[in-house]
Formats: structure tokens, sequence, C-alpha cells
């Protein structure tokens, strides 16, 4: 007789040992499956009665990651947009106040004068 | 771009998974029991897989809950193992204490067999011969070496193939050939040594 026949016979012994488990025992297995069954995620539990599937979690998951560094590019782009307006502005304001002064532009550039700025700032 | 697989591997209803387990529990018992030789240390082993299996691993695929649970068993059982080797005297000290709660605890209702479907004799003599040659190859097979005691209940009597049975051992398809061939040939043996031939 060979290895897998003789092994044949010996679980069928074990089959029977099992099926004639005492009544005490088999309750307390129904009580443990129960408890354990009471255990059970509720996310799982909705995610397998619906019919999805770990695919479809994961491709959640992935909406929200892509959703995530999305939101951070356009923050960045958002930022760096504003900053150059702003310095643009501030530029035009600044050629504005040389312009609209009583100053003659050439006086800006009299190394004497800002010396004399210098000079007399408090 | 992204996508939803809506129609990846069938995942474990809680039905599924109940029926599952109501399949699994009293041989994950008896394998418990073979192992740890003790009734109710075999029912906390059990219970613990199965809580395992239900609240980190509900989310697979119901195929892939044999192989799962098998593997969880198998770790609780050496988990076990390697608690009692670290509290042994304490162990020793509370089952010496813990036997005469038991024998107060004694219900006889739960000494009672349960109603078995299975097709074997209904004569009382025959009944009784069977059931001592169940005795008797329990008690062979909770004699064997851990291992082999293992790759052989995994199996053959489990009936996962070698490299799953490699698997869930967490060593080489030849050591399960090895230690299965060993399990059945000393099963053989001592079974032969009991005047049961096979």
């Amino acid at each position: 007789m060979n290895e897998r026949e003789t092994a044949k016979k010996i679980t069928a012994y074990l089959d029977r040992g099992t099926a004639e488990l005492k009544s005490g025992t088999l309750y307390k297995l129904q009580l443990a499956r129960q408890a354990a069954l009471d255990r059970q995620p509720a996310a799982e539990l909705a995610l397998a009665g619906s019919g999805g599937s770990v695919w479809a979690r994961r491709g959640l998951m992935d909406v929200r990651v892509w959703l995530g560094v999305l939101l951070l590019v356009g923050g960045i782009v958002s930022y760096q947009y504003w900053q150059t307006v702003q310095q643009t502005r501030d530029l035009e304001e600044t050629d504005a106040a040389i312009l609209s002064s009583e100053l003659p532009i050439e006086a800006y550039l009299d190394r004497g004068f800002q010396a004399w700025l210098k000079h007399s700032e408090p | 771009m992204i996508g939803f697989n809506v129609s990846g591997p069938h995942l474990a209803s809680s039905s599924e998974l109940s029926a599952f387990l109501a399949g699994v529990e009293r041989r994950a018992f008896k394998q418990a029991l073979f192992a740890v030789r003790d009734e109710d240390t075999a029912l906390d082993i059990v219970q613990d897989a199965m809580l395992k299996l239900t609240e980190k691993y509900a989310a697979r695929p119901a195929d892939e809950l044999p192989m799962l649970f098998q593997r969880i068993l198998q770790n609780t059982i050496h988990d076990h193992f390697r608690r009692q080797k670290v509290r042994s005297t304490w162990t020793t000290l509370l089952s010496a204490l813990g036997a005469k709660e038991d024998e107060e605890d004694f219900d006889p209702l739960e000494t009672l067999p349960a109603k078995t479907d299975s097709n074997w004799s209904a004569d009382p003599s025959d009944a009784h011969q069977q059931a001592q040659i169940v005795a008797l190859v329990e008690q062979a097979l909770a004699r064997l070496p851990a291992r082999q005691r293992e790759a052989f209940l995994l199996r053959y009597w489990e009936e996962l193939d070698v490299a799953e049975t490699a698997a869930a051992m967490g060593c080489s398809e030849g050591s399960v050939k090895t230690h299965c061939s060993r399990a059945v040939h000393a099963l053989a043996e001592m079974l032969k040594a009991k005047g049961i031939s096979l």
C-alpha cells in the first residue's frame, strides 16, 4: 500500500473522531465562531455585501491620493502666480511714484543725492 | 488613468465566512487538540484563529480563506508553545490548581457525543471497536513529532497541495514531502504495534 492510500485510511479514522465531538465542544465552537463573526469590521461587511472588491477599494484610495496631489500642485501654482502679480504691481507703483515725483529721474542716479538721502535718514 | 475594477476577485460575504468557519471548526479544533492535548487550550486556539481571520482577513477573496486560516491556525499553535515555554513554571502550577476546578465543574451532558451524520457501523460492538481504533489513531498522531504531524494533517487531512503545505508551515516543499513520508510510516508502525493493520 502506498503512502497516499495509508494516509487516506488514517484520515478516515480522524474524520470519524471529528464527527463524534462532544456536544459541549460543538457548542463552544459555535460560540467561538459567532464571537469571531461579530468582530468582523463593519467596513469589510459593507464592501463584501455590496459586491465591491479589493480593487475597488484600492481605486478609491488612489483617487484620494491623486486628489491630494492635485490640490497641492494647484496650491503651489496659485501661490507663484499671486507672487508674480504682486511683484509686478509693486514695480508699477514704484515706477508711477518716480514718474509722478517732482524730482527729475537723473536725481535718483546722482551719487551725491543718494549719499544725502542716507545721511538725512533718522 | 485611474479606474475602478469592480470585477476583481470574489470577496467572502458574511454568510460565506460563517459557512467557511462552520465547515472547518471541527477539524481545526482537532488539529489544535492533537498539538496541545488540552481541550480548553485547543478551543482557545481555534477561537483566536477565527478572530484573527475575521478581524484582519475578512475582506480577502473567498477562495483564499482555507489557506489563510490554516496559516493563522498553525501560527496560533506555535505562539501558544512559545508562550508556554516562557511561562512553563506558571503553567505547571496553574494547571495543577485548575484540574480540581475542572472536576467540580464537570457536566455529564458535555461528554455526550453529538449526533453524527457519518455512515459508520450502527452495531454497538462494531461502533465500540471503531471508537477504540479512532482513539488509538488519535493517540498515535499525538505522539508524532510536531512538524511531522503538522505536515501530515495539512497535506492529507486538509488536502492542501505540497506547495500550500510548505507555505503554511514556512518550510520547503522537500521538507513537506519528507515530513509526510515519515509521518505516514511512523503512524502505520505505531498502529501495527497495537494490532491495527491499515
